[in-house]
């Protein structure tokens, strides 16, 4: 009963924890990527406008250039732009729907976790029980005897099984997304790396937009991280219920 | 006793392993570079002019030295370095030579600085 209890408690907070990734991703979630250009002048902008769709405040002399869809859109807008341009790439949309998907991810490993403890604690509780009446008739009397129980067993266990076959699919399938030049050459865990993109990313001028995606990356990034004890709890949880 | 105490250990111990190579092979995925590429062509810089077997794009190119560029190819899902001399140059395209070999893809975009060897994807092929 108390394990029930903490794994309904453990199952709410993780429920609301997503709540917060989605409420975060919700105002970002379909936005195209765009590029903050600043120092430009109007006739730059004018000659980028032919080829994406743009934005332009002359006064300040910066401006936006969304993403058309197609593939390199970075790559493409600074050559176009040249190396002298002050651009801040802006695909936090694409970084911020991360923090769910990774979160329904983790889920995915969870629950394919507990299907494998589930699978195994009843063909442990079957063999218990067969050990004990094993004195009191044969194998056939007793299948005979536990029909009903044996039956929904064995088509729980081939649901399970199935489902974790497509599980195991998406999981294995599932990628994920960060821009590129975000990423360290060669190692993941380069921290100096990651820093110097910060530092770089904040030396550029603030705008709406920008400010507004950093605080929703905060709650979604710190929603994301508490929700990760939760599920190795979780998956603890399960672990010890197949070892009883 | 004993026996079941080992066994929970290596099933918690495998499922943990599975668990690193499943987490190994998303990293491995977002760490590889895409690209996209093109073919060099055996074509005229002018009209009526000289053929060159390899012409490329000259944004293909990176100088190396007062006249030698860099251009990366991709061999078996990897990425390398040819170094090449520019023979021609016209309207932004390149009759080159050196350490190319024909017929290879050649980098035109990476979503990531590219080093020799490295690991990339080729999702798109630009064709001229």
């Amino acid at each position: 009963m108390r394990k029930k209890i903490t794994l309904g408690v453990l199952g709410i907070l993780m429920l609301l924890l997503l709540g917060v990734q989605v409420w975060a991703v919700r105002d970002f979630a379909g936005n195209p990527d765009r590029a903050e250009v600043f120092g430009v002048t109007a006739e730059q902008m004018e000659l980028l406008s032919g080829q994406y769709r743009t934005e332009f405040s002359p006064e300040e002399g910066c401006g936006a250039v969304f993403d058309n869809g197609k593939p390199f859109f970075r790559q493409k807008l600074a050559e176009a732009l040249g190396p002298e341009a002050a651009v801040r790439y802006v695909s936090g949309n694409k970084v911020l729907e991360q923090f769910p998907k990774l979160t329904l991810w983790l889920w995915g490993c969870l629950v394919l976790l507990a299907f494998g403890c589930i699978m195994v604690y009843s063909v442990k509780k079957a063999a218990v029980l067969y050990r004990s009446e094993q004195g009191e008739c044969y194998f056939g009397q007793w299948v005979e005897k536990h029909m009903v129980g044996l039956l929904m067993g064995a088509i729980g266990w081939c649901v399970m099984l199935v489902a974790g076959l497509f599980l195991l699919r998406w999981l294995l399938s599932f990628q994920f997304f960060l821009p590129g030049d975000l990423l360290p050459p060669d190692f993941i865990l380069d921290f100096p790396f990651y820093k110097e993109q910060l530092a770089a990313l904040s030396t550029l001028p603030q705008t709406a937009y920008w400010g507004d995606l950093g605080s929703h990356f905060l709650w979604a990034f710190l929603a994301f991280l508490a929700g990760i004890p939760l599920d190795i709890l979780a998956a603890g949880v399960c672990w010890k219920k197949a070892c009883q | 006793m004993k026996d079941r105490k080992m066994l929970r250990r290596i099933a918690g111990f495998l499922a943990a392993l599975s668990f690193c190579a499943l987490l190994c092979q998303k990293v491995d995925y977002l760490m590889c570079p895409e690209t996209a590429v093109i073919y060099a062509e055996e074509t005229a810089l002018e009209p009526d002019g000289e053929k060159y077997d390899t012409v490329v794009p000259t944004a293909c190119l990176t100088p190396k030295s007062a006249d030698e560029y860099a251009v990366y190819y991709v061999q078996d899902g990897r990425a390398y370095q040819a170094t090449v001399r520019i023979a021609a140059e016209k309207d932004g395209l390149a009759a080159v030579s050196g350490g190319l070999p024909p017929g290879i893809p050649i980098v035109r975009y990476s979503t990531k600085p590219l080093q020799d060897g490295m690991k990339v994807r080729i999702t798109e092929e630009i064709t001229s």
